[in-house]
């Protein structure tokens, strides 16, 4: 941390204040860079010209702004960058008030030493770096809700009132987020296709409907979370409409197939055998003439043949016995 | 106590041939032919001696009432009489075979069409030795 250079923005009208705030820094920090702006419009200008600036120094009282709106403004360009504000005891009070509106920390220009200075300005930079951090990774959070491809609910926890959804979650279900934040998880879901809820824990497969009246099949998993300091429960859905419809088209031809399966089995097997019994008894019965067996023979090897077929698509649909009785 | 081979079955030409391998068998007891198990099952209901023995040789898919809706109805019955029951179907559906196990009177399931040696052996039955 020492070896590093830091670059300073000082803004102070007073060239007396400005010149022992440069001597305490130097003495303290050694090399460290430091540039100054007068009033507040030259602070924005340089503002936009440097870059990798560390801190801000600010003296409350500038000729061309002061006192809050000029708190406000310099914050609002410093943006990650940490400020600490310059005063007298008159303005004390409110030095205090602008800690709550982000300003890192204040200094009475009239106790100020190099070493309260030099302290400040550490603690204030690396105070402001673990905050960006925060941020930054909170930042990550609300985009891996906001950004993810899956629909995802965050609700509340007891009541299932919505509290926000995500974008994925708009474009699939075409309500806006307006329509979502007045409904309730369940209103989504048709009647007859709900998933369980244990302990505000969702888990399943569950019908909802979008705003077009169409229904989607969704697999639901559920994680309680906490949002804006509540307990919440946040849900995400994946849409498995696909699939569904595939298994369900499989099932249904399982189904004709089984039908055709039965059909062979019953019905077209009956005329069949209704002719090799006669064939049967023709042969048992009668007396055939020599010439006429050979008629006989290929009639009782076409009925096999026909009775063979018919075994085989049974087999392939597994429905036939797979011993003889007798 | 009377004994009768009832046939069961909607194909007339099934009945014929039927009647026709029963009879090779030289079966005493008279037999009787009916179009479905409605008719069957009327017929069993009117009886109202007892120590009967009735043979059914039952076809499974039939109109108005199936064997399998026969032998539902048959099974609610409490009947004086003993009923033996062979089925003798098309059907190599496996359900079908399963089925037939359920029922105490079943016997036997035969596969169509039978021969008369089949009948020859099925007469052996040890559950038909009073019947014979």
């Amino acid at each position: 941390m020492e070896n590093r250079k830091y670059h300073v923005l000082v803004i102070e009208d007073n060239p007396g204040d400005f010149l022992l705030i440069q001597d305490f820094l130097e003495e303290e920090f050694g090399e460290v860079h430091i540039s100054r702006a007068e009033c507040f419009k030259s602070a924005r200008a340089l503002f936009h010209q440097i870059s990798g600036l560390d801190i801000i120094l600010l003296d409350l009282s500038l000729p061309d702004s002061s006192g809050e709106t000029l708190v406000n403004d310099v914050l609002k360009l410093a943006g990650t960058v940490p400020l600490i504000v310059l005063t007298g005891f008159a303005d004390k009070e409110f030095s205090v008030k602008s800690l709550s509106m982000g300003v890192s920390d204040y200094l009475l220009k009239d106790e100020l030493t190099s070493s309260s200075l030099f302290k400040s300005v550490l603690y204030s930079i690396e105070r402001k770096a673990i905050s960006n951090k925060l941020e930054h990774s909170e930042q990550r959070y609300k985009d891996i809700f906001r950004l993810s491809p899956q629909p995802m609910f965050l609700c509340e926890k007891g009541s299932e009132k919505l509290l926000s959804v995500n974008e994925a979650a708009l474009r699939k279900y075409g309500f806006s987020l307006g329509e979502f934040l007045s409904m309730r998880l369940k209103d989504l879901e048709t009647d007859d296709f709900s998933s369980e809820i244990v302990d505000s824990e969702y888990k399943g497969v569950s019908g909802h409907k979008t705003k077009g009246g169409e229904t989607i099949f969704v697999e639901v998993q559920s994680n309680s979370v906490f949002f804006d300091e509540e307990e919440a429960v946040l849900i995400i859905a994946s849409d498995i409409t696909d699939r569904m419809n595939y298994i369900n088209k499989i099932e249904q031809q399982n189904r004709k197939l089984s039908d055709i399966a039965w059909i062979q089995s019953h019905i077209l097997r009956a005329p069949l055998v209704r002719m090799m019994g006669l064939i049967e008894m023709m042969e048992e019965e009668y007396k055939i003439e020599d010439d006429q067996k050979d008629i006989i023979l290929n009639l009782k090897s076409s009925c096999h043949e026909l009775d063979g077929i018919i075994r085989d698509i049974l087999k392939k649909a597994d429905r036939i016995k797979t011993s003889q009785n007798i | 106590m009377n004994k009768e081979l009832l046939l069961v079955d909607d194909d007339e030409m099934m009945l014929f041939l039927h009647e026709r391998i029963v009879k090779k068998c030289n079966i005493s007891a008279p037999i009787r032919s009916f179009r479905n198990g409605k008719e069957v099952l009327d017929y069993l209901l009117e009886d109202g001696g007892e120590g009967n023995i009735y043979l059914i040789l039952l076809d499974i898919n039939m109109p108005v009432m199936s064997g399998w809706d026969f032998m539902e109805e048959l099974n609610k019955q409490k009947s004086k009489n003993r009923i033996l029951v062979v089925i003798i179907s098309s059907s190599l559906d496996i359900e079908d075979l399963e089925r037939s196990q359920q029922y105490a009177q079943v016997i036997d399931y035969l596969e169509k069409p039978i021969k008369s040696e089949l009948m020859l052996r099925l007469m052996k039955h040890e559950k038909l030795r009073d019947f014979i």
